[in-house]
């Protein structure tokens, strides 16, 4: 296992600061809070354009999901730029692609199945790219993979690429229960945020709502400096 | 895409900017100020005064009479339509080539011209130079006349207000007039208006700036904080709002948080 020193710093952990553990607490609640079914929810996040942080928010989400005692399961469904391998360390193959292509048998779904240090956090990584992930992705066989992860996981989280560049989210609308639209401050453009939208929604997509990524702090600590009044004694 | 925006979003751009809208409005009143000081060659005036009255109507001897105020207004009009035509300028023009020659010939009475020496002053020069007006609805009336030069001022009013007291009731027959004051002489100058200039650099500035900010609120196209994702897509909650994670730095504070983790 090779870690990426420099991806692993946006990933949530002991040296995160407490802001951002907090941000993501509070769209945890809000997520699990949220109108998803009581049994397993698939949830897409996905944006407008690259580089918005589709797949350090679906992790960290990923995370903070497991932390609360949920068995969680993150899908990289990236098969063009796949980036949760590199981003965890974890080894790209065999994957999704492999599974979808029936190189490895849906029988032996947990053969793919990589565990984290994170309890209850596992990750299917992409795989070997793929000349053909949009096939794959609407195949049959998606449909059995979906089915037997939500008899084994209470959350499935699926990084996909943007949706704006290619439609392989769109083709996970008839298994999610939502999705998650991640949109970065002072990057993303308010009419491609309005397009991916209203692609949403023309398939009848369910979107759960917005997670707000890279925001400048401006108010001194975020607030959090009151935190600290009610600090915690072992 | 051009959007609209509401007051509110304009007053905290603005304030946001503030800096920007104080540092515009000092470098465009600093570049006023020293452009008015240092590029603008100060200016100076010369002022006479006439007084126009016709005396052959309805004159009492030592008395104004109402038809005599009435006509004695008529007449300052005139002189106020009269006073760029040609006729009169060209005259001015001819009295000061006079005063030059006389400088030039050496005739003592004129000693005191040298400053005509190298110079000519047309009757166009002079039509832009002098100004006249009624003074608060009386028979005076002022001439007056600015150049970069305070000798050049003043001769100018001076001929000007010869060929206006000489010339003019020629024309018009029975008008009148007496200078009240001769041209005066001034080495202050009327112009240019430091602080005017300067207050309006200001007032540039500051409103390019505003300008600026207004321009890039309007087309600004990024989302950059959550009330924009409230205000296109009221009917999506936003879940989460995440900082910086480089700009928040990991510090003790961040093993608060540790002794809470599993």
């Amino acid at each position: 296992m090779v870690e990426n020193n420099e991806r692993l710093e946006t990933v949530i952990g002991d040296k995160t600061s407490f802001a951002v553990v907090e941000a993501y607490k509070s769209a945890r609640t809000n997520l699990l809070f949220s109108n998803t079914t009581d049994g397993c929810n698939i949830i897409v996040f996905t944006s407008s354009s690259p580089a918005e942080g589709k797949t350090v928010n679906c992790i960290n989400m990923g995370i903070e999901l497991a932390e609360a005692g949920k068995k969680v399961l993150i899908v990289d469904s990236d098969m063009r730029k796949p980036q949760v391998a590199r981003t965890l360390g974890l080894a790209q193959a065999p994957g999704l692609s492999e599974l979808l292509s029936g190189i490895v048998d849906m029988s032996n779904i947990k053969s793919v199945c990589n565990k984290t240090k994170f309890e209850n956090l596992e990750v299917i990584c992409a795989g070997l790219i793929p000349p053909n992930p949009t096939e794959l992705i609407s195949c049959d066989r998606m449909g059995t993979l979906m089915s037997a992860l939500k008899e084994q996981y209470d959350y499935v989280l699926i990084d996909t690429p943007p949706a704006l560049v290619v439609t392989d989210t769109l083709l996970y609308r008839p298994y999610a229960t939502g999705y998650v639209l991640i949109v970065r401050a002072n990057k993303s453009k308010r009419e491609n945020t309005a397009k991916l939208v209203n692609r949403l929604k023309q398939v009848d997509a369910h979107i759960i709502g917005f997670i707000l990524n890279d925001k400048k702090i401006e108010s001194k600590g975020y607030g959090y400096k009151n935190y600290y009044k009610y600090e915690y004694k072992s | 895409m051009v959007k609209e925006i509401s007051l509110s979003k304009v007053v905290k751009a603005l304030l946001k900017k503030i800096w920007l809208v104080v540092a515009l409005a000092v470098i465009c009143g600093v570049g006023a100020n020293l452009y008015s000081t240092n590029m603008i060659a100060p200016k100076y005036s010369s002022t006479s005064m006439l007084y126009i009255y016709n005396a052959g109507v309805g004159n009492v001897s030592g008395q104004l009479s109402q038809t005599n105020m009435v006509a004695s207004q008529g007449a300052l009009m005139l002189y106020l339509e009269l006073y760029k035509t040609s006729t009169v300028l060209e005259a001015a023009e001819r009295e000061i080539e006079e005063y030059k020659q006389g400088y030039l010939s050496g005739d003592e009475a004129y000693k005191d011209y040298g400053f005509l020496a190298d110079r000519t002053i047309t009757a166009g020069q002079i039509g832009s130079m002098i100004t006249a007006y009624q003074a608060n609805q009386t028979e005076l009336l002022y001439i007056r006349s600015t150049a970069n030069d305070p000798r050049v001022a003043k001769l100018v009013t001076t001929v000007v207000t010869d060929v206006l007291q000489n010339e003019i009731p020629k024309m018009l027959g029975a008008t009148s007039n007496k200078v009240m004051q001769k041209a005066t002489y001034s080495t202050v100058p009327t112009g240019p208006n430091v602080a005017q200039h300067t207050l309006l650099g200001i007032v540039a500035g500051a409103a390019f700036a505003c300008l600026l900010v207004l321009v890039t609120l309007i087309f600004d196209n990024v989302i950059r904080v959550e009330d924009d994702l409230y205000e296109d897509f009221p009917e999506i909650p936003v879940l989460g709002i995440i900082p910086e994670i480089n700009a928040t730095k990991s510090d003790k504070r961040g093993s608060i948080h540790k002794n809470n983790r599993n």
